[in-house]
């Protein structure tokens, strides 16, 4: 940042003005003392004295010529100060201008960034749900198979009951039968069954 | 993820504990009708004796 009053012009000027208002405070002293007579055992006058005109011509003098040396140094140094704080102005109204572009910027990328966690929380909820799905549709399948192996093992134990049931029943019967023939078969029955067995084994 | 996954076990679980119940009670009722079937059958042991008795000696025993 520029700062005119610290220029090297500028502090030139600076150290003239203290010189100018020293010499002038010193001329006008000098002419105000010499005359009022030196101040030497005179008695103190009272009420308006020719010196108290001599006073104020010299306080004009001193204040006329004062205004003439910093007229323009002081001039400047305030223009350059004016100019100065414009300047500062103008640069903090630029900074003013990049951080509110910044803040738009970082608005838009807050936004940006809202709607990108806004579309990955959808993807992940999506995601989720399709899995969720998927899980479901292979427990249904899971089950299904449960309920298919259920089924084949209830028609096994049908089938095996029956068989079971069969067996006792025909090996049942068949005793019963045998004991049945034993009891009932004459040697008629007998001859016959004989010849029955041999056509067979003959044919 | 892991609700989905509790979820399939759940459902599994479930349907694995139904399944289980269900054979028990159809193997009961198989067994219950067996049992009828049986007694049925053996009333019936005496005709079928006679049957074959008669199909092996060719006349009524």
């Amino acid at each position: 940042m520029k700062v005119p009053i610290f220029n090297r012009k500028r502090s030139r000027v600076w150290w003239m003005l203290p010189l100018a208002v020293v010499a002038l405070f010193l001329f006008g002293s000098t002419v105000a003392f010499s005359e009022s007579g030196g101040g030497h055992g005179e008695a103190v006058p009272k009420g308006w004295v020719k010196t108290d005109t001599y006073r104020v011509m010299n306080f004009a003098v001193l204040a006329i010529g004062l205004f003439l040396v910093l007229k323009k140094p002081v001039s400047q140094a305030l223009g350059g100060r004016i100019q100065g704080i414009k300047e500062q102005l103008d640069e903090l109204e630029e900074k003013k201008k990049a951080a509110e572009a910044k803040l738009v910027e970082y608005d838009a990328k807050m936004a940006a960034l809202d709607k990108e966690a806004e579309a990955m929380l959808a993807e992940y909820v999506k995601q989720g749900e399709d899995a969720k799905a998927r899980i479901l549709k292979e427990a249904e399948a899971a089950a299904e198979k449960l309920k298919e192996q259920a089924s084949k093992n209830i028609e096994y134990e049908f089938l095996q009951a029956k068989a079971e049931l069969k067996a006792e029943i025909v090996e049942k019967a068949l005793a019963k039968a045998e004991a049945i023939i034993k009891e009932k078969i004459n040697s008629e029955d007998q001859d016959k069954l004989v010849d029955e067995y041999l056509e067979k084994v003959v044919a | 993820m892991q609700a989905a996954a509790e979820e399939e076990k759940e459902i599994i679980g479930k349907i694995n504990e139904s399944a289980q119940a269900e054979l028990k009670e159809v193997k009961e009722k198989i067994v219950q009708e067996m049992g009828t079937v049986k007694a049925t059958l053996e009333e019936e042991i005496d005709a079928f004796a006679d049957a074959i008795g008669q199909k092996i000696l060719g006349r009524v025993a």
